[in-house]
């Protein structure tokens, strides 16, 4: 169980942070910066961002068009055969997205994890609840759940140190990064997820 | 529990079937599909180069959960991807997917007619997802 990055972007889709944990992930944004662009002024870690800012609004749009009506149309994780992105998007267009390796579970009664539950008998908890790490099988406080850590990441960290920050000037544009450079968000942020039971 | 939808995207994109499998999907019109094949074509490749972590040169989309929908896709070998929208909490979808996979060679690819990367028009490869969904219990 491994936390890759997470971004988060404003609603116009400019990255207000970006941070990589994983070393698989430092390293290949260390590989993406030296092997160059011929483009001056855009390097490819940011071209990277903003693809996956991209992804997030089309897929939103393409899955708001698939789901019946009286849905609640919102994304919460997309996974490929090597990572799970979790996603979470605040009623003013801020957007968050960690990338996670795919034995994350999204949220309490994801998909994956009913299928989890359902495909291995060692699990014994019920097919409705979700099943922690690979040890614990109870579903306790520690039960690690993407979506949820993103919602708490938002509510507890994002809104007490940049939001009520007295450098706070709406949320975006550049002003908006310089804020978040002054608070302690990235210190908080850093230890959140360093202490989720999920981290490596 | 219900599926939705079923499309199948070829290699370069194009939608070469899609279908209704339960009345609680939403009315889609024939452009808006092939539309949604297309569009998900890009984004299963771009998805994979956003990741940062690299996996196998056809990694893509794998499975996608939203508040009101689930979708899953499989890719062959040869590129044809097979995608099913269904409702939060169906099961199997995966094996749903391999099930409509091998009626596809059964009854698609082993036909003389059918030319590969077309639109599949075989009322065998209809009858035989309409078995599938029944086998797997779709209301």
């Amino acid at each position: 169980m491994v936390v890759h990055s997470i971004n988060i972007f404003d609603k116009k889709g400019k990255i207000l942070f970006t941070k990589a944990y994983s070393p698989v992930a430092i390293k290949q944004e260390r590989y993406l910066l030296e092997s160059g662009t011929a483009e001056p002024g855009s390097d490819p870690v940011t071209e990277q961002k903003k693809l996956i800012f991209g992804m997030l609004f089309s897929l939103r749009e393409l899955v708001g068009n698939l789901t019946p009506e009286h849905s609640n149309k919102s994304l919460q994780s997309i996974q490929t055969a090597s990572a799970t992105v979790h996603t979470y998007e605040t009623l003013s267009g801020l957007r968050f997205a960690l990338y996670t390796s795919n034995d994350v579970p999204t949220c309490k009664f994801s998909e994956r994890t009913a299928a989890g539950a359902a495909d291995t008998p060692m699990l014994t908890s019920s097919s409705t609840t979700a099943g922690g790490g690979g040890t614990s099988s109870a579903l306790d406080s520690t039960t690690a759940f993407g979506r949820d850590a993103l919602v708490h990441i938002y509510s507890n960290i994002w809104v007490e140190c940049v939001v009520r920050s007295p450098m706070y000037v709406g949320n975006s544009g550049d002003a908006l990064v310089e804020c978040i450079k002054s608070t302690s968000f990235e210190k908080e942020l850093d230890s959140y997820i360093s202490s989720l039971s999920w981290f490596q | 529990m219900a599926f939705l939808d079923l499309f199948i995207v070829n290699k370069s994109g194009g939608l070469i079937h899609h279908r209704s499998l339960s009345e609680k999907a939403p009315q889609i019109g024939t452009n808006e599909w092939l539309r949604i094949g297309s569009t998900f074509h890009s984004l299963h490749a771009i998805a994979a180069e956003a990741s940062p972590v690299r996996g196998k040169i056809d990694d893509g989309i794998e499975l996608i959960e939203s508040e009101g929908l689930v979708l899953c896709c499989f890719q062959t070998r040869t590129g044809i991807k097979f995608v099913l929208t269904a409702e939060p909490g169906t099961g199997y979808l995966q094996k749903v997917l391999k099930e409509i996979y091998v009626a596809y060679t059964d009854c698609a690819l082993k036909d003389p007619f059918y030319e590969l990367e077309m639109p599949i028009r075989c009322e065998l490869f209809t009858q035989a997802v309409n078995d599938v969904m029944s086998r797997f219990g779709n209301r």
